[in-house]
């Protein structure tokens, strides 16, 4: 399928270019060299400890936040559903601020994804349950706005209860993402609850191909709703859970992504899974380049762009489906 | 956002030449003085009558920030308010060139001598701060005593420039520049400044990779403070780990913060951390 | 072969009984109308036959497996619903998903049964246009050849003439009758009683939950029925071409 190669190639490209772009200035040869050779000098160590896990960092968390999107707005179908907008990611950061400031990340290893976890969880049943199958746009866009609210006054109120004077400055960082100076110690946290995440969200394909009827008939072609719910639920909260636990909450790569993409895909839901995974990675890494480009020099969040690109989008999306709210 | 916040604190604390309003010393010695800043209170702490000196701010009791906290818990904390000033009825404040200006204007409206102390940017700037000081309460020959120790114990400490490369890195990558009392410290100590290689003057962050391509010998942080956050997280990388090495890291103490003589307390853990 | 049989099927809202302890069987080969007034249980009683409503008594359908029944009965609700500007090959295809598991490519046997639907649906040359955007009358033709394509032997459908003009109406039931010619059986909920009178082979006529009459439309659509019933009088006749059925006017 063209778009598969196309996309595929794209995020490859990316992935090479955030490796070879960085406030220390090496050329390409060098940079490849260091990566794959076997010498233990600074170049070396800037590639392997610092640019490489970036990028895998950039390539997992845009497959988390595209797959979710499109995985959300199928079951929903409103497309303007995605994890950032109606607080999954807000509600996820609460989560991990929470386990950190209380120490409990520092306890056990996975306890930081796994706060976020549940973090998201709540927010996805919330979300469910206020503007279900059958809740409109209306409902959707005040619950995310209600949930979105409460998460943030949430994790800057813990933020700013914590002995750490640098916390309290640290709300930024939470609420629009970044992937600056993370590790492979940061890979590994969210690569299991991520991989779990992506294998449940990526057999809801013919499920939501069949929504495109409706409940009523997609449970009459012998698609179960409630074990499709269930694995949304527990697919989105699982992936974005950990990417926000890493990265912090980045907000509209789920909605632009699949929204770009739809026409190139036939707008059927199931192939929009993919495809959005695989274009939130290429969108993720191309506002990281962004970033290291732009302001070098300043820590530069990467909601910043990614809100700058989404939020007229989105108002765009309104504007255009507002006979329906 | 917080490394201004931090370095702020420090910037305010130090002290130096005054700027403004450091008038000839008064004929007769003020008896009410009142500090509302760290660096100020522990050369006041020095220097001081016994009486003379009757608040510090309330850092100087903090044993994170103040390296004469026990002496600083003698005396009533202020928290650098114009109202809880005055209401002690000082004849002198002495302050820093970067305290609250809303708060100093006002006690000058008041009628109140404040003396602003800026801060001190070299070693050789330690015992002009401490003939200020002296000046200022009346206790001339304290602080000539002061002095002649401090240049004594600086000559012994001083060093030739021959020592291991090395780097300040503190939480959020915040490294300083060339134009600081610390790079004065180190270099005298006789270790070289990457910053000097680097070309940096003012102070600001270093990207991880920037400083693992310099790869210093030697590295200078700070102590972790209690709670998480996402800027000492930095210092816990891997790739800082490997530069840091097996020695680990030298942990700066509040003795690099003001330009007092306590400052030949760094110089020595500089020099032992040599050998 | 019975396609499906109910016996005493109740579908209870709190304890008031929407459906009343409904029984029949359909056989191979029938066109049956399921009429009745507004709220008379219709769509409630399709809906328990499919499983998506829990109800008391017994019915066959609740016997298989969800996939299994997927392909023995295929169901059109009411509600048009198409949530994406999918094309109408699309569409239709979406009626093989009983056939296909998770993420197979459709067989020759699939795209054979979706071509056939198409035209029968006299839909031929849409296939590449998106169904959003096609009439209300060629979405409700798009939606009743996915119905076709899912090839179960028996279908149920709620009101799949409502909105098509007298020609496209006239086709739907030719098709469903067609259909029943090759052995399948076809349950419809329609109000147009012309349209069943002509070209149902049976009638279930339903009031208040409860099976009031069940046979041929002759015997169905009696004066006394429609009076009780319906609250109308109709003018009721066999001709060559068949039943002629129209209401007249109401009862006081």
């Amino acid at each position: 399928m063209r778009v598969f190669v196309i996309l595929s190639a794209l995020v490859v490209i990316l992935f090479g270019a955030s490796l070879l772009i960085g406030p220390a200035g090496f050329g390409p040869a060098e940079s490849l060299r260091a990566l794959l050779g076997e010498q233990g000098d600074a170049v070396t160590l800037v590639m392997r400890e610092i640019r490489l896990p970036r990028a895998i960092l950039g390539v997992m968390v845009g497959i988390s936040l595209g797959l979710s999107g499109a995985a959300l707005q199928g079951y929903l179908r409103n497309p303007l559903a995605e994890p950032g907008l109606i607080g999954v990611s807000g509600s996820a950061a609460l989560g991990a601020v929470i386990a950190l400031q209380t120490g409990v990340a520092a306890s056990f290893a996975l306890a930081l994804p796994l706060a976020a976890l549940t973090g998201a969880l709540i927010a996805v049943f919330l979300i469910l349950a206020l503007a279900g199958p059958r809740g409109g746009s209306l409902t959707l866009i005040l619950a995310g706005i209600a949930i979105s609210a409460l998460a943030g006054a949430l994790t800057s109120l813990a933020l700013n209860l914590s002995p750490n004077p640098f916390a309290v400055s640290e709300i930024i960082f939470w609420m629009m993402g970044s992937l600056a100076d993370r590790s492979f110690t940061h890979v590994w946290l969210a690569l299991p609850f991520m991989a779990v995440g992506w294998v449940l969200l990526a057999r809801l394909g013919r499920g939501l191909d069949a929504l495109t009827l409706g409940e009523d008939a997609a449970e009459a072609l012998g698609i179960r709703l409630d074990r499709l719910r269930l694995m949304l639920v527990l697919g989105v909260a699982a992936s974005v859970g950990a990417a926000t636990a890493v990265a912090g909450a980045i907000g509209f790569v789920g909605l632009v992504v699949p929204h770009m993409l739809r026409p190139f895909v036939g707008a059927r839901p199931g192939a929009l899974l993919w495809a959005s995974a695989l274009g939130g990675a290429a969108m993720v890494l191309a506002a990281d380049i962004a970033v290291r480009l732009v302001l070098p020099d300043r820590d530069l969040q990467l909601g910043v762009l990614m809100a700058i690109v989404g939020a007229p989008l989105f108002l765009h999306l309104i504007y255009k489906t507002r006979r329906q709210l | 956002m917080v490394v201004f916040a931090v370095a702020g604190l420090l910037l305010a604390a130090a002290t130096g030449l005054a700027s403004a309003q450091a008038d000839e010393p008064a004929a007769v010695p003020p008896q009410r003085v009142v500090s509302m800043n760290l660096c100020t209170d522990q050369l006041a702490m020095m220097l001081a009558a016994r009486g003379q000196l009757i608040s510090v701010s309330d850092l100087a009791a903090d044993p994170d920030t103040s390296p004469m906290h026990e002496q600083g818990r003698n005396y009533p904390a202020n928290h650098g308010g114009a109202e809880e000033i005055y209401l002690l009825r000082p004849d002198l404040v002495v302050a820093g060139t970067y305290s609250d200006p809303t708060v100093v204007a006002m006690l000058r409206r008041l009628g109140i001598r404040v003396a602003q102390l800026d801060i001190v940017r070299t070693l050789d700037e330690v015992p002009e701060r401490l003939a200020t000081m002296g000046a200022l309460l009346g206790r001339q020959d304290a602080a000539a005593a002061q002095i002649a120790d401090f240049d004594a114990a600086l000559a012994a400490l001083s060093a030739p420039p021959d020592g291991p490369r090395a780097a300040f890195y503190f939480p959020n990558g915040y490294t300083l520049g060339t134009g600081t009392l610390s790079h004065d410290i180190l270099t005298t100590a006789g270790y070289r400044h990457i910053a000097d290689e680097l070309g940096r003057s003012a102070s600001g962050r270093l990207a991880l990779e920037l400083l693992i391509i310099a790869d210093p010998e030697f590295v200078i942080t700070s102590s972790p403070y209690p709670g998480a956050s996402r800027s000492e997280a930095l210092l816990e990388h891997p790739a800082f780990a490997a530069v840091v090495g097996a020695r680990g890291a030298f942990i700066s103490s509040n003795d690099w913060i003001c330009g007092t003589p306590l400052v030949l307390n760094a110089l020595r853990d500089l020099v032992e951390a040599r050998e | 072969m019975s396609l499906l049989h109910l016996s005493d099927l109740s579908v209870l809202r709190l304890t008031c009984p929407v459906v009343d302890r409904v029984s029949f069987d359909v056989s191979e080969g029938e066109l049956i109308g399921l009429i009745g007034p507004n709220g008379a249980g219709k769509t409630t009683l399709l809906r328990a036959v499919l499983g998506l409503l829990p109800f008391k008594g017994h019915a066959s359908t609740a016997a298989l497996s969800v996939s299994q029944r997927a392909r023995h009965v295929a169901w059109m609700p009411q509600a048009r619903e198409i949530a994406w500007p999918v094309t109408v090959d699309t569409l239709v295809m979406l009626g093989r998903v009983p056939h296909l598991a998770g993420g197979a490519k459709p067989s020759e046997a699939d795209r054979r049964a979706v071509a056939d639907a198409i035209s029968d649906m006299g839909l031929a040359g849409f296939e590449q246009r998106k169904a959003t955007e096609l009439s209300g009358g060629e979405q409700a033709r798009a939606l009743i050849a996915r119905v076709l394509a899912q090839d179960t032997p028996l279908i149920l459908a709620d009101e799949p003439t409502a909105g098509l003009d007298p020609g496209h109406q006239i086709t739907t039931m030719e098709v469903f009758a067609r259909a029943t010619q090759s052995g399948k059986s076809v349950l419809v909920s329609m109000h147009d009683l012309g349209l069943a009178a002509r070209y149902c082979t049976r009638l279930i006529l339903l009031h208040q939950g409860g099976v009031v009459a069940d046979g041929l439309p002759d015997t169905v659509l009696t004066a006394q029925n429609l009076a009780k019933v319906f609250g109308i009088t109709a003018h009721v006749e066999r001709t060559a071409q068949g039943l002629i059925f129209q209401p007249l006017s109401v009862l006081s």
